[in-house]
């Protein structure tokens, strides 16, 4: 059966030292960027983005693969002890992980949600196994039109699912593309934005600007207001949860992993919005939803499965249509392009060793995550104690050497402070910024689809509505953005109407 | 603070309106030979209509309801912050000429310096620590570092 030799394959090739090597580097930053707060994945992934350019094209997308997994473990460990998310996708761990720790119960809690992280993790391996193929197949059948569609569909999720201001998302999302259009026109080679500079023409990169926004921001915020960190003092002990925390889990993990890595697999989902629908749907099914947010072993398992199932579920519209669903996958798109290889339909047949590469590190990668994070917990909880003021200038550091590696250009590392000043302005003022750098990358994707489109049409826009496929999805983008238009044009009237009558 | 949010929304309608006109410039083509300048000209108007209703729901809205920088902001920390950022730039401007080992041994005795750590000692041992620990490690993984005055002095 293919998928049982190309398994095998990427076995063979993960347990060639090199590879297994860079799996485990892979995880064990991703585990500590997730311990570690001021620094995340997509800034970790950014950082270390340009020292793969001298790998192997598969190391390297198994290395920044293991980073991104492995901080969806790590991030659970700070929640729980210190009550702050070592990353976004913990957030909701924080509720009831560290009422667990303050209990007396950090032990099954770092345990329960090590293990959801592995069972949610390992099914959405399988699942993505599964399913890439039939959607690869499919997608051979995708003309320009139907990327197009599919990339609008993408920001539009984006927008609608923007925690803020919708307005605020738009105009980041709109930026973005801007920003992909800097550089060389992709048809006719003259420069757009470029303002004479040699650095500009060949547009403006993805590392820098990742990092900036994502890495240099975010220590400058913890500079401005720095956060105390307390870490919760307790003996930590029977990290194996009992029979009794196991039958109470069993349910949350199961629906956990399904939540993920659907939640995954949707242009602009990701793992931070899963573990929220992953807690709401526990609460709500749970016989005892007043335990919520007092301790509540589900509240820890759902969430906590459900982000590492959706880690490996966004690999899937990557890897089968070459569409990142959000700002970590564009990374390990940018990482694939430039070793010269496009993801998309065609990489499982004409890159084998890649995809299944991925696929079989994913799974060793999980069983090095579980070792990592159960036996080596007290390794992690020294961690937890480095002061920041050791980890600014580290982190700095790293985001500097990372923006010079790039192209060996200062010029880099300018556009990389200006993006982290920008950043740091834009969090402050409440902008998104996963939508910006989304839709940097999606933007010449986007243009050069839709480019190609007016052209088999000739000149004709109709083409977009008259493929069935094209049709039907700018159909949903389009509903989308008219339910977020009028559920924003009615808060505004409920505001108005509520603020004329304080007038009265 | 409203303010904030105001200044801002006057830059976003400032930057679109410079994106249009400058994409108009490069020329917009017809829908059946798009110009270089089409596909820029299209978003820098709907960035400046999105400016424009970002601009006039931060006009309108009551300042209570307004998200942003808080007055809690010390001047302290913003001198802080300041000083980071001059230390990144600095970093851009000489790290080509005087060599990585140099001006990453400086930036970071003044990083460490200004994140709190007042003994000379720790600051010369931490910094020359990373200096070494990363040279060795990025060299390692292929990242080439400028030499700066160490070719000058031979040493590199």
């Amino acid at each position: 059966m293919d998928l049982i030799s190309g398994l095998l394959g990427g076995f063979h090739g993960v347990f060639q030292s090199a590879n297994f090597f860079y799996c485990f580097v892979g995880v064990f930053i991703g585990t500590l960027v997730g311990v570690l707060p001021g620094i995340g994945p997509i800034g970790a992934m950014s950082i270390l983005l340009p020292s793969t350019f001298g790998l192997p094209p598969a190391s390297s997308v198994i290395m920044l693969a293991g980073i991104y997994y492995g901080a969806m473990y790590g991030g659970s460990t700070t929640s729980i002890l210190v009550n702050i998310p070592g990353e976004a996708a913990s957030v909701i761990t924080c509720l009831d992980g560290y009422q667990m720790a303050r209990k007396g119960r950090a032990g099954p809690a770092l345990g329960i949600s090590a293990f959801g992280s592995f069972i949610g993790g390992t099914f959405s391996i399988i699942a993505l196994m599964f399913l890439v193929f039939p959607l690869a197949e499919t997608a051979l059948k995708f003309g320009p039109p139907e990327l197009f569609a599919i990339i609008c569909l993408s920001m539009t999720v984006l927008t609608y699912l923007a925690s803020r201001s919708v307005l605020k998302a738009m105009l980041m999302v709109v930026a973005g593309l801007l920003l992909g259009t800097v550089g060389l026109d992709p048809v006719s080679g003259s420069p757009r934005f470029a303002f004479g500079s040699a650095s500009l023409l060949d547009g403006i990169g993805l590392v820098p600007v990742a990092m900036g926004l994502f890495g240099v921001s975010e220590v400058l915020l913890n500079i401005e207001q720095p956060q105390e960190r307390d870490i919760f003092k307790t003996k930590i002990k029977d990290l194996f949860p009992s029979l009794q925390d196991w039958r109470r889990c069993l349910g949350p993990i199961g629906r956990g992993s399904l939540i993920g890595f659907l939640i995954g697999i949707l242009p602009g989902g990701g793992a931070v919005m899963s573990t929220f629908l992953s807690y709401t749907t526990e609460k709500r099914l749970s016989r005892h939803p007043e335990e919520f947010g007092k301790g509540a072993i589900e509240g820890v398992a759902g969430p906590e499965t459900a982000n590492n199932a959706a880690a490996g579920g966004c690999f899937v519209p990557l890897l089968a249509l070459g569409i990142p669903p959000n700002p970590v996958m564009g990374l390990l798109l940018g990482a694939l392009i430039i070793h010269g290889i496009t993801p998309g339909p065609l990489l499982l047949t004409q890159h084998p060793e890649i995809f299944w590469g991925v696929i079989a590190s994913m799974y060793v990668g999980n069983v090095m995550l579980l070792l990592l994070n159960l036996p080596l917990i007290g390794i992690w909880v020294k961690v937890l104690k480095v002061p920041y003021r050791m980890l600014m200038p580290l982190i700095l550091l790293c985001c500097l050497i990372g923006a010079y590696a790039t192209s060996n250009n200062a010029v880099d590392v300018v556009i990389m402070i200006i993006f982290g000043i920008a950043g740091y302005v834009l969090r402050k003022l409440q902008y998104e910024l996963a939508p910006l750098i989304l839709a940097m990358i999606l933007g010449p994707l986007a243009e050069t689809n839709f480019r190609a489109s007016l052209i088999l049409s000739d000149g004709s826009l109709l083409i977009f509505l008259q493929k069935p496929i094209s049709a039907v999805i700018l159909c949903i983008s389009a509903l989308l953005l008219l339910s977020t238009g009028l559920s924003a044009y009615r808060k505004t009237k409920t505001r108005m109407i509520e603020e004329a009558g304080a007038d009265d | 603070m409203k303010k904030y949010q105001i200044y801002a929304a006057v830059f976003w309608v400032v930057l679109g309106l410079f994106v249009s006109v400058y994409s108009y410039w490069l020329g917009l083509g017809k829908v059946r030979s798009p110009g270089p300048g089409l596909f820029p000209f299209c978003l820098g108007v709907l960035f400046l209509l999105l400016a424009v209703a970002i601009l006039v729901k931060a006009i309108h809205q009551p300042a209570r309801e307004q998200e942003g920088p808080k007055d809690e902001d010390t001047p302290v920390n913003l001198r802080k912050l300041g000083f980071v950022v001059t230390a990144l730039f600095a970093y851009a401007l000489f790290l080509e000429w005087w060599g990585y080992q140099l001006t990453t041994f400086l930036t970071l005795a003044l990083l460490f310096w200004n994140a709190g750590y007042k003994r000379w000692i720790q600051v010369v041992g931490y910094s020359v620590a990373i200096v070494v620990i990363t040279y060795f490690l990025f060299t390692y993984l292929g990242v080439r570092f400028p030499p700066g005055v160490f070719r000058l002095l031979g040493l590199d």
